[in-house]
């Protein structure tokens, strides 16, 4: 049997015993914590936003450490290092970026291309701007959320496999000599998360309607960077870097040190790195031009 | 603690060749419990409350809590409360989420982010709704749950926009008594902006109207209603006869004006005084009920104030909790 406490009058107003906060205060250089932190439980609460990539970043983590096991002696045609063709074991690490993009191309989808148009929908500007939040630190919290998000597929996919690789090492000189491996897949995966934090976001802040900047996006990733590619390729090949992707994958298997038969052959290093940091400057840049612009109109009286 | 809350001098604000603020002079004591701001359409409130915020660059001087806005924006927002108009909720939160990180965003540890959210929909009368995602919420709640995240930090100043906007009249009764009741409870001075008059005359003890980028009035309301400057109207109600109550005052030289079936308004000539209203009236046979000063209603003082001809130096303002000027 259960006791029912005493209702409470509606419109009487009643108090927990109130007493001001006199203890210490959080500094604002700390905030971007607060947003990041509150920008992954965000995301994974449902089931749909982030919960899908993962297992489908799961599986292809699966499916490719399964190849590499089953085929480590069988020769990769598609994959030259030194002019020679390297086996599935050793090529498919770098390659498999190319999957991890797709899962983290979901997550683009689901939250990051309508992230920030959300907020300027749903009047969240002025729930942060009213504070002593600044556009820097909605800027990096929103940011270090996101790559944290795309992070869980575009790093440790990679680094797992990698991980796999060096067990899979006949001795233990071979499996320290393949231990640059796990750095090689942060970097690149840390790289590319944040350029699939940033540009989604930067397009969101841009279009400012949720499903517009959602459509843009898509368009963008999914046909503008090919046409730029497409540029690139009829008139002076280092252009095609142009296209983040193409620049994502080619970083890889040039610090892999190996060379890619398809349209990725005529891209260098240098101009993949040069893409993928253009690319990410004009993305924060863009992103925090218009998040400042919005959180000066935020907040007001009524008029 | 400095005993002024808010003091600005010569505050001027352009948008290109827009001036919103025309060198706005105007001072809140700390004492001041609730202050409404008001002004019509484009009167200059919004970018007012941006300044004092620390958001928008401006020329003049100002202080809030202490804090230079220019320097120190986030400071000043640290300490102050803001309930907009508009909605402010992030998608897919309880109350009680909301709440936390609201409080969690203006620098309290975790913990006590989630006690003091916890602490204010129990105040704002949400405590047994604080797990329910605000999306679902009535238009009322929604009000209490922006008036919650605006005090989980306990700011020590308050700006409420619109507070009862599309609230019923019992929802806004609450929200109004609840308002009445911060500054005591809570030790905050609330600033209220709205374009409901009878809100003001109900809450507010002091009120800042503007009017094309100055302020009009800074004062206590009772301060706004002197400064209507005539003491000789006077609200006449009688048993019966209102109409010969009317033949005898305007013999007299008096103006008077209908005010309902039994009452009138009159404005007495100089040297008549109410007691002779009594005698002309018991010599006619008219039985005088209340013999009254016009209180000038929120809207009349506002719409006086509105309509005075703009000054042409920056308006003097001894602070809210002092005189008025117009």
């Amino acid at each position: 049997m259960t006791t029912s406490a005493s209702p409470v009058k509606k419109g009487v107003i009643h108090d927990l015993g109130y007493a001001r906060y006199a203890g210490d205060r959080r500094a604002p250089s700390t905030l971007w914590r607060v947003i990041m932190r509150h920008q992954i439980n965000y995301v994974w609460k449902t089931w749909w936003r982030w919960k899908p990539a993962i297992i489908l970043a799961l599986m292809t983590t699966v499916s490719v450490g399964l190849v590499m096991y089953l085929s480590k002696d069988k020769l990769f045609d598609a994959l030259r290092a030194n002019g020679a063709a390297v086996r599935f074991l050793d090529g498919l690490v770098p390659l498999s970026f190319g999957f991890f993009r797709r899962s983290a191309f979901i997550i683009t989808m689901t939250v990051a291309a309508t992230g920030v148009a959300r907020d300027r929908e749903t009047g969240a500007f002025s729930f942060y701007f009213s504070r002593p939040v600044r556009p820097r630190d909605y800027v990096i919290g929103k940011l270090a959320g996101m790559t944290v998000v795309m992070a869980s597929v575009l790093v440790v996919g990679p680094v797992l496999l990698s991980a796999f690789r060096i067990g899979l090492a006949q001795d233990t000189d071979e499996a320290l000599r393949l231990l640059p491996w796990l750095s090689r897949s942060i970097v690149v995966g840390l790289l590319a998360s944040v350029l699939y934090a940033a540009a989604p976001m930067a397009m969101s802040a841009l279009v400012g309607k949720r499903w517009i900047a959602l459509g843009a996006w898509a368009g963008y990733w999914m046909f503008g960077t090919g046409m730029l590619a497409m540029i690139g390729y009829l008139s002076w090949k280092p252009l095609m870097a142009i296209d983040p992707g193409l620049a994502i994958d080619t970083l890889a298997l040039r610090l892999w040190h190996l060379e890619a038969t398809g349209e990725a052959a005529g891209i260098g290093i240098a101009a993949a790195i040069i893409s993928l940091v253009v690319h990410i400057s004009l993305a924060v840049g863009i992103l925090y031009w218009r998040v400042a612009k919005q959180a000066e109109a935020s907040v007001g009286a009524s008029s | 603690m400095t005993d002024v809350l808010l003091d600005m001098r010569g505050l001027v604000k352009r948008y290109g060749p827009v001036m919103a603020l025309r060198g706005v002079d105007a001072s809140v004591a700390r004492a001041t419990k609730v202050v409404g701001l008001l002004g019509p359409n484009g009167a200059g409130k919004s970018t007012l409350v941006k300044c004092m915020l620390g958001l928008i660059a401006y020329e003049g001087t100002a202080r809030v809590l202490g804090f230079d806005p220019r320097a120190d924006g986030a400071a000043i927002r640290a300490r102050v409360g803001y309930m907009p108009e508009s909605d402010v909720f992030l998608s897919g939160m309880t109350a009680v989420e909301l709440c936390a990180y609201a409080a969690e965003l203006s620098g309290l540890p975790r913990t006590e982010a989630l006690q003091r959210a916890h602490a204010a929909l129990y105040y704002a009368g949400l405590e047994d709704k604080r797990y329910q995602n605000v999306d679902g919420y009535s238009t009322g709640q929604k009000q209490r749950v922006k008036l919650a995240q605006a005090l989980v930090h306990d700011p020590e100043l308050l700006f409420l926009d619109e507070p009862t906007n599309g609230l019923d009249p019992r929802s806004r009764d609450e929200m109004l008594e609840l308002i009445s009741d911060l500054p005591e409870k809570r030790g905050c001075t609330i600033m209220i902006s709205t374009h409901l008059l009878t809100d003001v005359d109900r809450v507010c003890d002091s009120a800042i109207i503007m009017h094309q980028g100055q302020v009009r009035f800074s004062g206590t309301i009772d301060a706004l209603r002197a400064s209507a400057g005539n003491t000789r109207d006077y609200v006449v109600e009688v048993r019966d006869k209102i109409g010969e109550l009317y033949d005898v005052l305007t013999a007299k030289g008096a103006v008077a004006r209908a005010y309902s079936p039994v009452a009138l308004t009159t404005t007495l000539p100089d040297g008549m005084a109410p007691t002779d209203v009594l005698v002309l009236a018991r010599a006619a046979g008219i039985q005088i009920r209340i013999i009254e000063p016009h209180r000038e209603s929120m809207e009349q003082a506002f719409l006086r104030v509105v309509a005075a001809p703009i000054a042409t130096t920056p308006l003097g303002i001894a602070g809210a909790a002092g005189g008025a000027s117009s």
